[in-house]
């Protein structure tokens, strides 16, 4: 209904998780020494996933499609580039799990879950303990970045769906809706 | 031009009935066209929500298989307030006191929709 303003959805993002240029060109520097983790990584966190029912139930009949898309969003994880593109893909995945009734609160267990899967990796592929704190600080950014933005198009697409519904049930036009909306502007 | 025939099909409505305390035309979007209201009325949310129960009102006369919607009929402890489409694209919303006679004051209001819908 609204145009979404995918900038200011970043620059709220980065702001919040600590996303910087520094953090960026580090996620950059290690993708190639974690590389080879990610398929078990992938493994992992759908092994764990199942093992949640009600988190099962979203999974069953699809989880090598969905192994496949994760292990190409973990890829992008690492790549340091979260541009527009990136910005615009984790919209797209807000959007999916609502359209697939995913509960909100999903997305933040899975992160949790996913960085919890994660850190026997980090720590193998830093040198040294100050090496691992930069990598948990980087990863935890790009995760946090990312969960907000799908976060706030779980939030605006759910909002625009039931607004549908309801003009749709009442038969009221969406001028009408912002007409009658607007006699309340506080 | 076009308003001030509107007040005037609004005035005459008015003037019909003792019963009938005010009146307004608006668009099926909810916005004002004319209106002859107390002043302490918010005419803006007067329009809208006007037009929002005249909508929701065909919606549920549809889904409740009653046809298309003639009036919607809305009484309160103090009087009443009949809203009627006015063609495609106005609806015609009166306020009367509790005593009016609805089956003259429903005559009224479709001499004036009907003069209503030849301006719109």
């Amino acid at each position: 209904m609204y145009p979404v303003d995918l900038e200011k959805i970043n620059e709220l993002a980065r702001a919040f998780s600590g996303l910087d240029d520094a953090r960026a060109a580090h996620m950059a520097e290690i993708a190639q020494r974690i590389e080879p983790f990610l398929d078990d990584v992938t493994d992992e966190f759908y092994r764990r996933l199942q093992e949640i029912e009600p988190a099962d139930l979203f999974l069953q009949g699809r989880v090598d499609s969905l192994k496949k898309t994760h292990r190409d969003w973990l890829g992008k994880v690492f790549s340091g580039a979260y541009d527009s593109d990136y910005v615009s893909e984790m919209y797209a995945v807000g959007e999916t799990h609502v359209n697939v009734r995913l509960p909100l609160e999903f997305m933040a267990g899975a992160m949790t879950l996913l960085m919890e899967t994660l850190t026997p990796a980090l720590a193998q592929v830093s040198n040294d303990r100050e090496e691992l704190a930069n990598t948990v600080q980087s990863v935890n950014a790009v995760l946090g970045f990312s969960l907000m933005i799908m976060q706030e198009s779980y939030h605006a697409t759910s909002l625009a769906n039931e607004l549908s519904r309801f003009l749709k049930v009442t038969g009221i036009s969406r001028e009408l809706f912002s007409n009658l909306a607007d006699t309340e502007k506080p | 031009m076009r308003s001030d025939m509107l007040l005037s099909i609004l005035s005459d409505l008015n003037g019909s009935s003792a019963d009938i305390e005010a009146s307004a035309v608006v668009s099926t979007d909810g916005l004002m066209m004319a209106s002859l209201l107390p002043q302490s009325m918010d005419e803006d949310r007067v329009a809208a929500m006007s037009a929002a129960m005249l909508s929701l009102g065909q919606r549920s006369s549809q889904e409740l298989a009653k046809g298309n919607l003639e009036q919607v009929l809305v009484k309160g402890e103090h009087g009443y307030i009949l809203m009627t489409h006015a063609g495609e694209e106005a609806v015609v919303t009166v306020l009367t006191s509790e005593r009016a006679k609805l089956g003259l004051i429903f005559l009224d209001v479709k001499r004036a929709a009907e003069a209503i819908v030849k301006l719109v």
